[in-house]
C-alpha cells in the first residue's frame, strides 16, 4: 500500500568531490601564496575536503555534509554547475565472475569561483584552479541520491555511489570526469597475484641438492612453497640467504592426504627467479579470495562474513587444493575462481564492498515485480549463444606447475541435459567448455558442471524495463524476483499470471528529465524448485564414472526435492576402498532418491587387494612378514536419504532397467613361511612366500605383492604371486612349498621343508577373501628357528550402506545382485 | 514594477546571530544560489548588515530562501551603526532570552509580519529609505533556515506599459511533475523537479529621453541576479537570471520612444517539497 508521502516525490543527485589538503602550507616552487592542496605545499596533506555539485533544477541547499572542518564559504556552497551525468552500476555477468566495474561520468561547466580550500581568489575559473592545484586522478568522487517528499523538510538519502576518478578534463569551459568503483584496481594491468617474488639463484643447483642459495633470505619462510623453472620444492628452514628444501621431487600432501602437487625436478641455473608460491591446502574459496584481495591492496572492500555464507550456503565443500605459481593478473585469477564455482562478484556501492551471490537455479524469489504496478516499458530479447545444454571442465592436476594442456588434466567432468536437446525442445547440443582448474576438487566440477547446465540448459531472456525509484525500493543487483507481465502468460491465456523467474543484474539509474527513473536489467531462468516442495529432476549420468555424489551431481540442492538419477549404459566404480562408488550426500533429509540403472550397467566398488608376503634370512627374527589384505569397497551410500535402486525390475519411468551389481570382493589373504634347520654342524633353511587374490570389484583388486631374499637360505625362496580379480570374479591366492636337503662330511642330512597356501577363497561376488595357511618342517635336524605370518583376508564391500534403501530387483534377476557386507535395507523382488 | 539595478549588501559587515560554527554569512551577499546560508533556528536568527556611511535603500529583497515557511520576519533600518542595546541595556537585559529585550530600532520598520507560507522563496520590499547605516532582518521560528541572497540598493521603476500577456512567474511554482502509469493508465507514481521559467519583459513605449533607467537596468540583470516586485505585496516577486537583454526598437510612430525587450529565467517558488 502506498502512503502519501511515498507516492509524491522529488528527487535530485549531489555530487560530492573528496581530496585531501594540508591545513599547513609552504608553498613549493616560485608560488608566493599557500594554496592548502598537496600539489602546491612542501607538506604532505593531513585532512580531506569536499566539494558540491548538483543540477540547477536540484532544490536549493546547503552541502548534505560538512565540506570542510572550519568555518568556510565551502560549508554553504553546492555549485549549480552540473549539466549532465550518468552512472552506469555494475552489471552481473551471471556464470562469469566478476561483474563490470560501475562507472560514472560528470559534466559541468565552468564558471567564476574558487575551489579553495583554506583561500579562495577572485581571478580564473573554478574547475581551472580546480586541476591546477590538484591531481584529480583516483581521488574520491561521491553520487548522492536524494528524495524530498511533501512532508518532509529534510531530504532523504536514498543512496550514494563512490568511485574513483580515472580522467578529469577541462575543455572549452566543460569539465568533465570519468570514473570507476572501487574494484578498478582489479582490472588489466593492475595488480598481480602471487606478488612476485624479487628473489634469484645465486649459483647453479643440479637436481637433488637440497640447499638453495638465493640474493634475499629474508623475503621467505619456512613452509613456503617456491617454484624455480618448473619445479616446486618446499621449504623446510633457513640459515641467512640458504634455504634448505624439503627432498626434492617429493609429493605435498594435504592433511587429508589429497595432493597438493608433485612436481619433476630438474637442473637450474645461476639468476633463475625464485617465486613464493600460494598454497591451498584444503583452503575454502572465501578465504582464498579474501588472501587475493588483501595482497593487492583492497583488503578494505572484503567483506569475508558474507562471501563465506554465501559460498557455503551453495557449497559447503568449496576446498581449494594445489598452488598458485606465477604471478598472474589478479583479475584474471579472481574470474576464474569465481567462474569455477558459479560465483557472482561485485561492488556494492551502500556498503563499499565486494559482496558474492552464487548463479544458481535454486535461489528463491524474494519479491514480485508486477508490470501492473511497478515497471513499464518491459522489452524481452534472447542472444544467440546462451543456452548450454552441457559443460565440462578438465580438472585434477596433480604436476601443478606444468602447462595448461588438457594433458596434464586427469579428469573431465561433464554433465549435460538430453531432455532440452531432443528434437521436442531445442533439437541441438550447446556446448560449454571451462577452463581447466588446477585447484577444483571432482566434487566442485561436479556442481559446477550440472549447475551451470541447471541455470542455462534453457536459452535465457534478457528483460529490460523501467522502475521508478520508489517502485525499485530495496531491490538491489543480485536479487532473484518474480516478474509478472501482461505478455507473459499461461497456457490458457491468463495474463499477470505466469512468473518469470529472473535474477536482477543491472540496475542503472536514468539521470535524464522528470524525476529519478531507474533503467532494470534481469535474466531470467528456469527455476529448479516447483512453487510447491519436492519438485521433480532427472539427471542422466553416463559412461565410466567413480565416485558418485549424487547432491553434487544435482548442483547442490538446498531444498527438499525428488531427484531421479538414470545410469544410463555407465560402468561404476569407486577409486579407494573407503570411498563409494555412489553416495546420496549432504540432500536435504526430506528429499527422496530414486535410481534408475539402463543399458547393461555394471556397478560395483574398488576390489579388495591380496595380501603381500616377504620372505627373507630365516637365521634372523622377522624373516617372514605378510600385511593385511584390503576390505573390499562399498557401492552405495545413502547418508539416510530415502532412496530407491532400480536394478532389474521391468521398465520404470520409461526406461528398461538392466544391470548387474556386484559388491566388491575383499582381497585374499597371504602367507610367508621360513625355517632354519640344523643337525650339528650342518643346516639348512628354506623359505616360501604367497600373496593373496585380488578381489572382485570396479576396479577389481591386485594380487599382493611378493618379495625374497636368498641371503643364506639353502635353497631359493618360492614365491607365487596370487591373482588380480575381475569384475565379477575373485583373483585365485597362489601355493607354494620349498624343500632342501644339506649334508656336510659325515654327518647326517639336514632336511627341512617350508609350505604356504593361499588359495583357500577368491574373493568374489561379494565374498569375503580367502584365508592363508602356512607350515615348516624339519624332516632331518632341529629347528633352530622358525617364522610363520598369516595375513587376514579382506573382507567383502556391501552394496547397501546407510539407511532408507529400498532395491528393486526381480526374483528372476537375483543372480544380477550380489549384496555383500550390506547394511538392513528392503529387498523388493515382484 | 520596480526591478534592481544595483545590489551594496556586499559592501557591509554582515553579522548573523546566533552564529553557525562553520557557515560564513557573508555566502548570503553574491547573488550565487550555490553558496546557502543554512543554519537551524532555535527561536530566532538576526541578520544584521552595517554599512561603513549612510546609504540609500531603494529595496530589500531576500531570495532562495525559506524563510516565508517560518512564522514570522522583522525587517528594520536604522541609521545608527550598533543596535541600540549596545548604549543602554542592562547586563541582565543582555542575558535574556526574550529577543524583543535586545532589538530596539530606530530605523523603519519595513516588515513585521507574520509569515507561514509555503509558496514564496523570494520577498521583495520597496523600502525607499536614505541615511540608512544598518538593516536587521530577524526571522523567528524553528527548524531548518536557508538563504541565498539578501540583496540591498537601489531599483528602477519599469515604465508603465508593459506588454499585455506578460508573465508573472510568482504566480506558478518552479516546478514540473510526471507520473508514472500502469496498464490501465492510473497513476502509479508521483515525481517532479524544479525548473526555470522563461520570461520576456517588454516595454512597448520606453521613453528615449529616460533611457539611462532601462539601460542601467538591463546592465545591472544582465551581469547580476536581480529582483522584481510587482506590487506593495513582498510575495509578488521574483529573482531573474540568465538576463539576454535585446536592443532597444525604434518606435514605428516616433524616435523618442523605443520598444524595449529582456528576456530572463524567473525564480520566484517552488513547492513544499522542493524547499
Amino acid at each position: 500500500m502506498t502512503i502519501k508521502e511515498n507516492f509524491k516525490q522529488s528527487h535530485f543527485v549531489v555530487y560530492e568531490l573528496v581530496l585531501p589538503y594540508c591545513t599547513v602550507c609552504t608553498p613549493v616552487g616560485d608560488l608566493t601564496e599557500a594554496w592548502h592542496t598537496p600539489v602546491t605545499c612542501e607538506e604532505s596533506s593531513d585532512s580531506e575536503y569536499s566539494l558540491f555539485f548538483t543540477r540547477n533544477a536540484a532544490p536549493i541547499m546547503s552541502p548534505p555534509s560538512t565540506a570542510i572542518g572550519i568555518k568556510s564559504q565551502l560549508n554553504s556552497s553546492v555549485w549549480r554547475c552540473v549539466s549532465s551525468a550518468s552512472e552506469s552500476t555494475a552489471r552481473l555477468k551471471p556464470g562469469e565472475g566478476m561483474a563490470s566495474r560501475g562507472t560514472m561520468s560528470l559534466t559541468m561547466t565552468d564558471f567564476e569561483g574558487d575551489p579553495g580550500p583554506i583561500n579562495f581568489s577572485e581571478d580564473g575559473t573554478f574547475f581551472g584552479k580546480l586541476k591546477a592545484r590538484n591531481v584529480l586522478d583516483g581521488k574520491k568522487i561521491i553520487t548522492h541520491y536524494y528524495t524530498i517528499t511533501p512532508e518532509s523538510e529534510t531530504p532523504v538519502e536514498v543512496s550514494a555511489s563512490t568511485h574513483f576518478i580515472e580522467k578529469a578534463t577541462l575543455t572549452k569551459g566543460k569539465f568533465s570526469i570519468s570514473a570507476k568503483d572501487a574494484l578498478k584496481d582489479l582490472e588489466a594491468f593492475s595488480q598481480q597475484f602471487p606478488i612476485p617474488t624479487e628473489a634469484k639463484l645465486t649459483v647453479d643447483i643440479d637436481d637433488v641438492t637440497t640447499t638453495i642459495p638465493v640474493d634475499d633470505g629474508s623475503l621467505f619462510t619456512a613452509e613456503d612453497v617456491i617454484i624455480i623453472d618448473k619445479e616446486l620444492m618446499r621449504i623446510q628452514s633457513i640459515n641467512v640467504n640458504n634455504l634448505t628444501v624439503y627432498t626434492r621431487g617429493s609429493e605435498y600432501q594435504a592433511v587429508d592426504t589429497t595432493t597438493i602437487y608433485k612436481t619433476n625436478t630438474n637442473n637450474h641455473t645461476i639468476d633463475s627467479t625464485v617465486q613464493i608460491c600460494y598454497v591451498m591446502s584444503k583452503t575454502f574459496l572465501s578465504n582464498v579470495l579474501q588472501d587475493i584481495f588483501n595482497a593487492v591492496g583492497l583488503s578494505a572492500y572484503v567483506d569475508f562474513t558474507q562471501w563465506d555464507d554465501e559460498i557455503s550456503d551453495w557449497n559447503e565443500n568449496a576446498f581449494l587444493y594445489g598452488v598458485f605459481h606465477s604471478p598472474t593478473e589478479a583479475d584474471e585469477l579472481i574470474n576464474h575462481l569465481l567462474t569455477d564455482y558459479m560465483i557472482d562478484m561485485w561492488l556494492d556501492q551502500p556498503i563499499q564492498k565486494a559482496v558474492v551471490s552464487a548463479t544458481t537455479a535454486w535461489k528463491q524469489s524474494i519479491r514480485t515485480i508486477t508490470e501492473e504496478n511497478d515497471l513499464s516499458d518491459l522489452r524481452t530479447s534472447t542472444s544467440a549463444n546462451t543456452r548450454f545444454s552441457r559443460a565440462y571442465i578438465y580438472n585434477k592436476k596433480d604436476f601443478q606447475a606444468e602447462n595448461e594442456d588438457e594433458t596434464n588434466y586427469s579428469q573431465l567432468t561433464l554433465h549435460k541435459d538430453i531432455t532440452t536437446e531432443s528434437s521436442d525442445l531445442y533439437g541441438s547440443i550447446k556446448v560449454k567448455e571451462f577452463e581447466p582448474s588446477n585447484f577444483i576438487t571432482p566434487d566442485s566440477a561436479f556442481i559446477l558442471v550440472s549447475r551451470y547446465v541447471q541455470r542455462f540448459a534453457r536459452t535465457p531472456e534478457e528483460l529490460s524495463f523501467k522502475m521508478e525509484e520508489r517502485k525499485l525500493a530495496n531491490s538491489r543487483i543480485g536479487d532473484v524476483v518474480d516478474i509478472v507481465t501482461r505478455d507473459s502468460q499461461t497456457p490458457s491465456g491468463e495474463f499477470l499470471q505466469a512468473r518469470i523467474r529472473s535474477q536482477l543484474i543491472e540496475i542503472k539509474p536514468n539521470l535524464n528529465g522528470v524525476g529519478r527513473m531507474y533503467d532494470v536489467k534481469a535474466l531470467s531462468y528456469v527455476p529448479l524448485i516447483a512453487s510447491t516442495p519436492g519438485g521433480d529432476l532427472t539427471i542422466f549420468i553416463s559412461g565410466t564414472v567413480f565416485d558418485v555424489n549424487l547432491y553434487a551431481r544435482a548442483g547442490a540442492p538446498p531444498e527438499p526435492l525428488n531427484v531421479t538419477f538414470v545410469f544410463d549404459e555407465c560402468t561404476i566404480g569407486s577409486t579407494a576402498n573407503n570411498v563409494p562408488s555412489i553416495r546420496a550426500g549432504a540432500f536435504d533429509a526430506a528429499s527422496v532418491i530414486k535410481l534408475i540403472f539402463t543399458n547393461s550397467s555394471k556397478v560395483s566398488a574398488r576390489g579388495g587387494d591380496g595380501g603381500d608376503a616377504s620372505v627373507t634370512n630365516s637365521r634372523f627374527a622377522g624373516a617372514a612378514t605378510t600385511t593385511n589384505a584390503t576390505d573390499g569397497g562399498d557401492i552405495y551410500q545413502s547418508d539416510g536419504i530415502e532412496s530407491e535402486l532400480y536394478l532389474n525390475y521391468g521398465t520404470v519411468d520409461t526406461y528398461v532397467t538392466d544391470c548387474e551389481m556386484y559388491a566388491a570382493g575383499g582381497g585374499g589373504g597371504s602367507s610367508a613361511a621360513t625355517t632354519y634347520v640344523t643337525d650339528d654342524p650342518a643346516g639348512v633353511s628354506v623359505g616360501v612366500a604367497t600373496s593373496g587374490g585380488g578381489g572382485s570389484g570396479i576396479p577389481s583388486g591386485s594380487a599382493g605383492a611378493l618379495s625374497g631374499f636368498v641371503g643364506e637360505l639353502e635353497s631359493p625362496p618360492d614365491i607365487q604371486t596370487g591373482q588380480d580379480g575381475t569384475f565379477n570374479g575373485g583373483g585365485i591366492g597362489a601355493t607354494a612349498t620349498n624343500f632342501a636337503t644339506q649334508t656336510i662330511g659325515t654327518a647326517p642330512p639336514v632336511t627341512a621343508t617350508a609350505q604356504a597356501d593361499s588359495s583357500s577363497g577368491d574373493g568374489r561376488w561379494g565374498l569375503d577373501g580367502g584365508f592363508s595357511t602356512a607350515t615348516t618342517t624339519a624332516i632331518e635336524g632341529t629347528k633352530q628357528t622358525d617364522f610363520v605370518s598369516i595375513s587376514n583376508a579382506g573382507l567383502a564391500g556391501g552394496a547397501i550402506k546407510g539407511a532408507n534403501v529400498t532395491v528393486f530387483n526381480l526374483a528372476a534377476e537375483a543372480s544380477k545382485f550380489r549384496d555383500g557386507n550390506s547394511d538392513s535395507y528392503v529387498l523388493i523382488t515382484v | 514594477m520596480i526591478a534592481s539595478i544595483t545590489n551594496i549588501a556586499s559592501t557591509s559587515t554582515i553579522t548573523a546571530l546566533p552564529d553557525s560554527a562553520l557557515q560564513d554569512i557573508n555566502v548570503i551577499t553574491d547573488g550565487d544560489y550555490s553558496s546557502v546560508y543554512t543554519d537551524t533556528l532555535a527561536g530566532q536568527v538576526t541578520i544584521t548588515f552595517v554599512f561603513p556611511a549612510e546609504i540609500y535603500v531603494g529595496y530589500i529583497a531576500i531570495g532562495g530562501s525559506n524563510i516565508a515557511k517560518k512564522d514570522s520576519i522583522q525587517v528594520t533600518t536604522s541609521n545608527e551603526p550598533e543596535p541600540i542595546y549596545w548604549q543602554t541595556v542592562s547586563s541582565e537585559q543582555l542575558v535574556s532570552n526574550d529577543p524583543f529585550d535586545l532589538t530596539v530600532s530606530l530605523g523603519g520598520t519595513v516588515d513585521d509580519s507574520q509569515l507561514g507560507k509555503n509558496e514564496s522563496n523570494v520577498l521583495m520590499y520597496k523600502v525607499d529609505t536614505a541615511g540608512v547605516r544598518r538593516v536587521t532582518v530577524i526571522v523567528k521560528g524553528t527548524g531548518q533556515i536557508s538563504i541565498a541572497e539578501i540583496a540591498i540598493g537601489e531599483y528602477y521603476e519599469i515604465p508603465r506599459g508593459e506588454q499585455s500577456g506578460y508573465n508573472r512567474p510568482w504566480t506558478v511554482p518552479n516546478i514540473k511533475a510526471r507520473s508514472a502509469v500502469g496498464l490501465n493508465n492510473s497513476p502509479i507514481n508521483l515525481s517532479y523537479e524544479s525548473r526555470s521559467l522563461k520570461c520576456v519583459l517588454t516595454v512597448p513605449n520606453n521613453i528615449i529621453r529616460d533611457f539611462d533607467g532601462w539601460y542601467n537596468f538591463i546592465n545591472f540583470a544582465a551581469n547580476n541576479t536581480f529582483y522584481i516586485l510587482e506590487d506593495g505585496d513582498k510575495t509578488h516577486s521574483y529573482a531573474g537570471f540568465n538576463a539576454v537583454p535585446a536592443m532597444t526598437k525604434a518606435h514605428a510612430q516616433t524616435r523618442s520612444l523605443g520598444v524595449s525587450t529582456i528576456n530572463f529565467n524567473a525564480f520566484a517558488k517552488s513547492t513544499e517539497a522542493l524547499f
